[in-house]
Parts: C-alpha cells; sequence; structure tokens
C-alpha cells in the first residue's frame, strides 16, 4: 500500500505527513516530562527534615558522568543532524560514518549510566534513631536478619507475600533445580533445601504450598458455613485461623528487614502474619564506613550524635570534626563581613555536616563498625526507597535512559537496513532520519534540564 | 527546508558551531555548580556561600539557552511551518500550566477550607 504524503508536503499542512507526526508525539512527551518534572519541584520544596524526611541531597551525584553524558549526547545531536545532511546530499557511506557515531555516543551513555547506577545500588545508609546517618557499604548480608527457627505459625487467612510466597518460590526452585539459590526478595535459604514439615497432629506435610491452599481453603469454607448459620440462627463451629508446623530440623533463614514487622529473641513475624520460632542468630548489621552524616541533628548536639558510640574512635570522630570545622570556617567570612550569624540551614547543610571517616584497622574487618538493629531507624541501599529523591532520581533518568535506548534502536535499524529505501527513493529516507533525529534531539533537550538538577543543584 | 548543497554546507558548518556552543555552555553550568564557596551570589551580593538560589537560577536560565540552541537550529524550528507552531503554542500553554500546580506547594486551598471549617467547630 502506498502511504501518500511521505515525501510531498500536504497542502494543507505544508509538511509531510511523519513530520506533523512526530511533532505531536513529541508535544505528548512534554506533558510527561513536564510532569515529571513537576513533581520533582513538588518533592524538593516539600521534603522537610524536621519532620524526619532525609534532607533534599543536593551535589550527591559523581558530577563527571552526569557531565560526560551531557557532552556525549550533545556530539551524538550534532552528529545525527551531519547524518541527515550527508543523505540530503546523497552520501550514503558518509551517513552511516555518522550514524555509527550516534550509535557509539548512545551506548557510551548507557555504560556510564549502569556504572552510576550500580554506585548506588552498592552503597548503603542507616539512619539511627537520633536522626545521624552512617553510609558505606555492608558487609555481605548482614542487613538481613539471620533467624535459625525449628517451628513456623501461619495465619491461614494471611496473604501470599512474605514468607509463605518466599515459600512457594523456594519450593518451586527446589523442584526445578534440586538446589538453592536464595537471593530473592523477602527470604534467603541458608540450607541447600526446605526442612519436612509435621502438623499439630504429628502428621507429615509434604508439599508446603498445597498443604497452605487446602488448609486456607477448610478455614474459609468454615467461615463462610458460620456466616449462614448465624443468618439462620443456627450454632457457629470455633474456627482456628493459625496453624503451627514443627520442622523437623531447624533451619536458618536471612530476613528482609522491610518485609518483617517484629522480631524478639525467640520469635519473627512477617508481614504476611507468618511468626517463626527458635532463636535469633545474628541482628547486628556490619558496614565499611565511609561517611557519617549529621545534617539531622543539630549543630551544637553533633558531638553526642549517637553515630560516635558506635563508631568508638577517638581519632575519626577528631578528623571529621576537623572537617567540619573547616567546612564552617570557609564559609564564616562572608557572614563576619556582614555582621551576621551563620544561618543554620547553611551549618546543617550537607558540605558542613556530612564529612567522610576514615578508621585505621588491618584485615578483614578494617574500617568496619557494627550497627545492632534496635539503633537503626531505617536501612536502605541508595536504590528508589532510600529518599524521595532517589524515588524521583531513577524515575525521571530511567525513563530517560529507555528513551535513549528506543532512540538508538530506531536510529540503528536506518543505519543498517535503509539501504534499500534509500536507493528507491532517498528524500523518502532523509525524512525518516529527520523525524528520527528529531525525538533524538529531544532526548538531548530534556537531559540538559536533567543534568543541573539531578547533578549539580 | 532549502536544501541545495550550498544550503547544505552552510547547515553544517552551522551545526558545528551550536554543537561548541553547547558544550561551552554545559561547561559555565559545570562552574556555576560545583564552585561550592565562590559563587554568582557572593559575587554580586545577593545570595550566600555555597551552591544555592541565585546559582540554581544561573544553571538553568543556562539550561534554557542550551535547549532554544537545539529546539531552534537542530530541530529547525527556526524556520518551521506555522502548523508546528500551532501545535507547540498548546504544548507550552500545558507545560507552564503543570509548572504552575506547584505553586499548591505553598498555597493548598483544600487545606484552607477545611481549617476554615474546623474552626467555626471549635
Amino acid at each position: 500500500m502506498e502511504i501518500p504524503y511521505e515525501v510531498t508536503a500536504r497542502r494543507d499542512t505544508g509538511l509531510y505527513n511523519a513530520k506533523i507526526g512526530i511533532w505531536l508525539f513529541l508535544a505528548s512527551e512534554v506533558m510527561l516530562f513536564g510532569g515529571l518534572f513537576s513533581a520533582y519541584v513538588f518533592l524538593r520544596v516539600g521534603v522537610d527534615p524536621a519532620q524526619g524526611d532525609l534532607p533534599w541531597p543536593t551535589s550527591v551525584q559523581k558530577v563527571w558522568i552526569g557531565f560526560a553524558n551531557t557532552l556525549v549526547l550533545i556530539a551524538s545531536s550534532v552528529f545525527v543532524v551531519l547524518s541527515w545532511v550527508e543523505l540530503k546530499q546523497r552520501n550514503w557511506r558518509k551517513f552511516q560514518f555518522w550514524m555509527g557515531l550516534v550509535i557509539a555516543c548512545a551506548a557510551t551513555f548507557m555504560v556510564l549510566k549502569s556504572i552510576e547506577y550500580k554506585a548506588k545500588f552498592t552503597h548503603t545508609g542507616i539512619v539511627l534513631t537520633d536522626g545521624s546517618v552512617i553510609e558505606g557499604e555492608v558487609i555481605g548480608k548482614t542487613n538481613r536478619i539471620e533467624f535459625e527457627a525449628d517451628s513456623v505459625t501461619v495465619n491461614l487467612l494471611g496473604g501470599v507475600p512474605g514468607f509463605v510466597g518466599s515459600v512457594y518460590k523456594k519450593e518451586k526452585e527446589d523442584g526445578d533445580h534440586g538446589e538453592a539459590h536464595g537471593g530473592h526478595g523477602e527470604v534467603e535459604w541458608e540450607k541447600a533445601s526446605l526442612p519436612g514439615f509435621t502438623d499439630a497432629s504429628g502428621q507429615e506435610v509434604g508439599n508446603f504450598k498445597s498443604w497452605f491452599l487446602a488448609e486456607r481453603a477448610k478455614v474459609k469454607n468454615t467461615l463462610a458455613a458460620n456466616k449462614r448459620a448465624a443468618r439462620n440462627g443456627k450454632e457457629t463451629v470455633k474456627v482456628e485461623t493459625s496453624a503451627t508446623l514443627k520442622a523437623k530440623e531447624p533451619f536458618t533463614v536471612l530476613a528482609d528487614p522491610h518485609f518483617t514487622v517484629a522480631h524478639g529473641a525467640d520469635s519473627l513475624a512477617f508481614r504476611d502474619v507468618v511468626t517463626l520460632n527458635g532463636k535469633l542468630v545474628n541482628d547486628t548489621v556490619s558496614i565499611h564506613l565511609h561517611e557519617v552524616d549529621l545534617q539531622m541533628v543539630p549543630f551544637e548536639n553533633q558531638k553526642d550524635a549517637q553515630v560516635w558510640t558506635l563508631v568508638n574512635n577517638e581519632a575519626a570522630k577528631t578528623e571529621w570534626f576537623e572537617h567540619r570545622n573547616h567546612a564552617r570556617d570557609h564559609i564564616k567570612p562572608y557572614y563576619d563581613k556582614r555582621g551576621l550569624d551563620i544561618p543554620r540551614k547553611k551549618l546543617q547543610d550537607r558540605h558542613v555536616s556530612l564529612q567522610a571517616v576514615h578508621l585505621e584497622g588491618e584485615g578483614e574487618h578494617a574500617g568496619v563498625i557494627e550497627v545492632p538493629r534496635d539503633a537503626i531507624r531505617f536501612i536502605s541501599n541508595h536504590g528508589p526507597r532510600y529518599n524521595v529523591y532517589y524515588a524521583i532520581y531513577f524515575t525521571m533518568t530511567g525513563l530517560h535512559g529507555l528513551h535513549v535506548l528506543g532512540g538508538a534502536l530506531v536510529l540503528a535499524y536506518m543505519m543498517f537496513f535503509g539501504k534499500k529505501l534509500y536507493l528507491k527513493n532517498p528524500e523518502h529516507m532523509a525524512n525518516r532520519v529527520e523525524v528520527g533525529g528529531l525525538f533524538w534531539h529531544f532526548v538531548d533537550l530534556v537531559w540538559i534540564f536533567l543534568f543541573p538538577i539531578m547533578y549539580l543543584f | 527546508m532549502a536544501s541545495s548543497s550550498e544550503d547544505m554546507e552552510k547547515h553544517r558548518k552551522q551545526y558545528w558551531f551550536v554543537g561548541w556552543l553547547l558544550f561551552g555552555c554545559t561547561a559555565l553550568t559545570l562552574i556555576v555548580g560545583i564552585k561550592q564557596y565562590y559563587n554568582f551570589g557572593e559575587i554580586f551580593d545577593f545570595g550566600a556561600p555555597g551552591v544555592d538560589g541565585p546559582d540554581f537560577a544561573v544553571g538553568l536560565v543556562i539550561a534554557c539557552i542550551k535547549a532554544s540552541l537545539v529546539a531552534l537550529i537542530f530541530m529547525h524550528l527556526n524556520h518551521e511551518r506555522g502548523l508546528i507552531y500551532k501545535v507547540l503554542l498548546f504544548t507550552t500553554i500545558f507545560a507552564v500550566a503543570l509548572m504552575a500546580l506547584v505553586l499548591f506547594a505553598k498555597w493548598n486551598p483544600i487545606h484552607e477550607a477545611i481549617a476554615n471549617i474546623q474552626s467555626q467547630f471549635s
């Protein structure tokens, strides 16, 4: 089928069809990113450390990556428009050359982005109960609660996500591979396979999932029957909604604290109302300390912040305060000249109240501190969950990254498979490249704004 | 767009020029953004040490200039058909409205109305 106005302009619009199409699409893209930029401003002005929010972390990014990526995208914008010029002049080889550079730029952008994302996911922040923050790298899996259980109390009306869900996954894995993989979500299993369970009557429970579903169905049926009985004025029967399973041998799990609701020395409760009974093995997070952030601790109380009892190292503490005071003294003359006190906001901001810490030591545990879980208010890597900044940062840069990927795929298609169309109708091919290029410039344009707001200010 | 060979050569030069201009603007943004204790606010005495409001404003102005260069030159908006400007006019209106929404962060009519009603009953 011949599509009209691919090369010649329509008389009413004065444009070839693809061009009006791409501009309408870009108009909708402006709305999409506009909404996100608006959300960014909302979140930024709404952060209130007095309410317990982590402060907006300005200049937290590795600036060189953002800077390099800006240059890479600008260069690719120049290359894409040059490749279009070459097509207009009917130089297919030169078109391919410039377009090849565009694809190379896109690949460089994505590699730099992945380096940046990886650094975020391996960096952890721990907010202590007094608001002081420890940043660094968690050693092993100590951010999880290690618990040795000998029995499990399940709630038969509970949901599947949580402990029960993780048993489902584990059973499936054991069935599929006959060995443990661990590493998913709520619970990781120390043992190679699930222990067998026996129920209250001493009967063996074969497959946990089938047992759970059958028991759940029974309870639900009884409850429904009770409802009918009550409606008809008949007697109802007592329903036991929880059941305890005994493990044939104790088993150890590493539970993600985000999926637990409470735990003590002899029990661990998940948010799907499943409780493990046994003993707590390890509840201390080991972290390789990089930085101490006291932005949420009033300037005058920073010497007594909770973090120093955990760090327990006078030299490191002295060094931190030397750096902090140095940063404060750097801004002091400005206010002295004007006869003003340094505003609290300046004293509390990241450049003064967040400094690196160097812990001396030897061997494997050099620079590592132990943080008991009851001292922790919140722990997370610098992923989207850490604070609103990271949430919007990953949303916006992630969506932008997908645009880079999509644009690069389309342009690469034109470069590798466009020859046939070029030979048939070179002007049609040039128009395609122009339209693809318009999208590419838009992607560059979005980044021009993302760079200053995410990396610099 | 005109597309004679001479025109194309002219365009080629223009694209390179704009590319270098954009590189330069990016470097300028970087200087405004990373100099922590020496900045626009301090030089002209309308801000404070450290990167803050005035520096942010300067950074965004540079970003707007860069965005305009990309849109006008690379995206050929400096000589495009009327219909595209009409489409973009609506886009601009909506984009401005989206940005204006953030004013609700400072002034919340719903919250105020509720507070008014509550005060009548207390």
